[in-house]
């Protein structure tokens, strides 16, 4: 966002607060909300420092990656299917809502 | 507050005669002595003019003249070096942006973008926390004033460059602004639109009666928008008047040349006349503020120059010189002539001071000296010229200027080397 927008602001009589509130957090919106589903969506998918950190717990630290890497390792590859196939419906939903909400920030 | 100022300004007739009484006495703003630096580099040096009430200034240079710094600094986004900043009567140099009370109008306009008309010109209501009627009533009649009530809950996006213009505009003026200020307003749109824009705004000012700065390069627009034109050179003002002033009344060679086209002629200083080479013109009024022998340029502009193949020049014309017409150019509206002069060097009369002979000792100008002369259709059709015509050159108007070499161009300024 350009500086001149907040240099406005100031202008009309905003406090720096108001200004934060009014101006330049909604220009930000589309970049926190893209930032926070691509945090989210990366998290999801987190294998490594998950079963370094926590172990690997059934139904209390096991997180999706893990329940496939444990299903696979045990031969039971039609659960770790199962689930991965979850997982690759979630990332689909993921960037579908990023795709829309980017669109109608560029129409805004 | 804000119905009150759009009651008042329906009678437009009244309210523009009492604010020409109100003029000699009140400034709206006052810029004095006012220098900036950045880095070591001057960017405005001991700036100082005075906004009356209800009027419009504008503030011409070329880019990198230092004219928006001025316009930042009274916005309170930029703080000076030195000087003070005072809007009516109350001096806010060390007050932020925010407590001025300025309405600044930025070149790219600056709108909220998730923001719809509606909101964009209420914002600056809405965070004063007025009661919500005052903001409804005050949103309907700015917009009824811009003329853009349907589009109201439109969206920057979708409105046009003179739109969106009006919107920030309608947005500054939501808050009873002390003075207006215009960053370079007709920057961003083509030359058609530019012009009716320009007449628009005019209509609205006066409508509003708020004082108001304008930034601009275009010496057009600055003739048109202004009650007065300050022309800025390197952080100075060169010469501040009405268009009238500073147009037919140069005071100094950058001031001639920027506004319009102009020629210069380098001559010295007599009695009653100035003479370049072996011409001369009559010029007593002007030449009492130079002593004789003193180097002078000789300013005029090209419509102001008068060609007779007879001879007979009229009466409210001063005979320069003759000269040979080398170029006839047809430009619409005038037709455009290069001419040039008879001046051969003068020869220095025994145990003359050098300085006669240093204006014309060049071998190009001893050939003769170009100059640049338009005629109006009128004047083309009344007598017909052709190239390699001899014709008589007299001036209808023109001004002396001294010539100072390595020096400032203002009139009376100290010897400047910087530029």
């Amino acid at each position: 966002m350009s500086s001149s927008l907040e240099e406005a602001s100031a202008t009309i009589g905003a406090t720096r607060w108001q200004t934060f509130w009014h101006v330049t957090l909604p220009s930000l919106r589309g970049a926190i909300v893209t930032g926070a589903l691509l945090t989210f969506a990366r998290a999801v998918g987190e294998f490594g420092s998950t079963i370094l950190v926590s172990g690997n717990l059934a139904a209390r630290t096991q997180t999706a990656p893990l329940y496939i890497f444990a299903k696979f390792n045990e031969g039971q590859i039609e659960a770790a299917n199962a689930i991965a196939i979850v997982l690759a419906l979630f990332s689909f939903l993921i960037f579908s809502a990023l795709f829309i909400a980017r669109e109608r920030l560029d129409a805004q | 507050m804000a119905r009150m100022r759009l009651e008042e300004t329906s009678f437009g007739q009244q309210k523009s005669q009492s604010t020409i009484a109100a003029r000699d006495t009140t400034a709206a703003a006052s810029v004095r002595s006012v220098s900036k630096s950045f880095r070591g580099t001057i960017v405005l040096e001991d700036i100082n003019f005075d906004v009356v009430e209800g009027e419009s200034l504008v503030l011409l240079g070329a880019s990198g003249s230092g004219k928006t710094t001025i316009l930042r600094i009274i916005a309170g986004l930029e703080t000076p070096d030195t000087g003070r900043i005072i809007l009516h009567g109350k001096e806010v140099t060390d007050l932020p942006a925010r407590e001025r009370g300025v309405g600044v109008i930025f070149q790219s306009y600056a709108l909220f973008p998730q923001m719809n008309v509606e909101q964009n010109i209420s914002y600056g209501l809405r965070i004063r926390r007025r009661p919500r009627r005052e903001i409804k009533e005050a949103i309907d009649d700015l917009l009824a004033l811009v003329h853009l009530t349907e589009h109201r809950h439109k969206y920057p996006s979708q409105l046009s460059g003179g739109q969106q213009q009006r919107v920030a505009i309608a947005r500054t003026l939501a808050y009873k602004p002390e003075v207006l200020l215009f960053d370079e307003p007709f920057g961003a749109l083509d030359a058609q639109t530019r012009v009716r824009l320009r007449r628009e705004i005019r209509a609205l000012l006066k409508q509003v009666n708020v004082p108001s700065i304008f930034i601009t390069h275009d010496q057009e627009e600055a003739l048109e928008l202004g009650d007065r034109i300050a022309v800025i050179k390197d952080g100075r003002i060169e010469q501040i008047g009405t268009p009238d002033e500073v147009y037919n009344q140069p005071e100094t060679e950058y001031v001639a040349t920027f506004l319009g086209a102009a020629n210069l002629l380098v001559g010295v200083a007599g009695e009653k006349v100035v003479e370049i080479g072996t011409a001369s013109i009559p010029a007593a009024e002007q030449l009492q503020r130079f002593r004789p022998g003193q180097s002078v340029k000789l300013v005029f502009r090209p419509e102001d120059v008068h060609l007779s193949r007879t001879g007979a020049l009229p009466d409210n014309c001063r005979r320069l010189t003759n000269g040979v017409i080398e170029e006839i150019h047809f430009v619409g509206a005038y037709e455009r002539l290069t001419l040039r002069l008879d001046l051969a060097a003068r020869q220095p009369a025994e145990g003359e001071a050098p300085l006669h002979t240093v204006t014309m000792n060049t071998p190009e100008k001893r050939a003769g000296v170009p100059v640049i002369a338009t005629r109006a259709k009128s004047e083309v059709s009344a007598a017909r010229l052709q190239v390699g015509d001899r014709v008589a050159i007299g001036l209808t108007s023109f001004r002396v200027l001294p010539n100072f070499a390595l020096t400032s161009e203002r009139a009376g300024g100290m010897v400047d080397i910087r530029t």
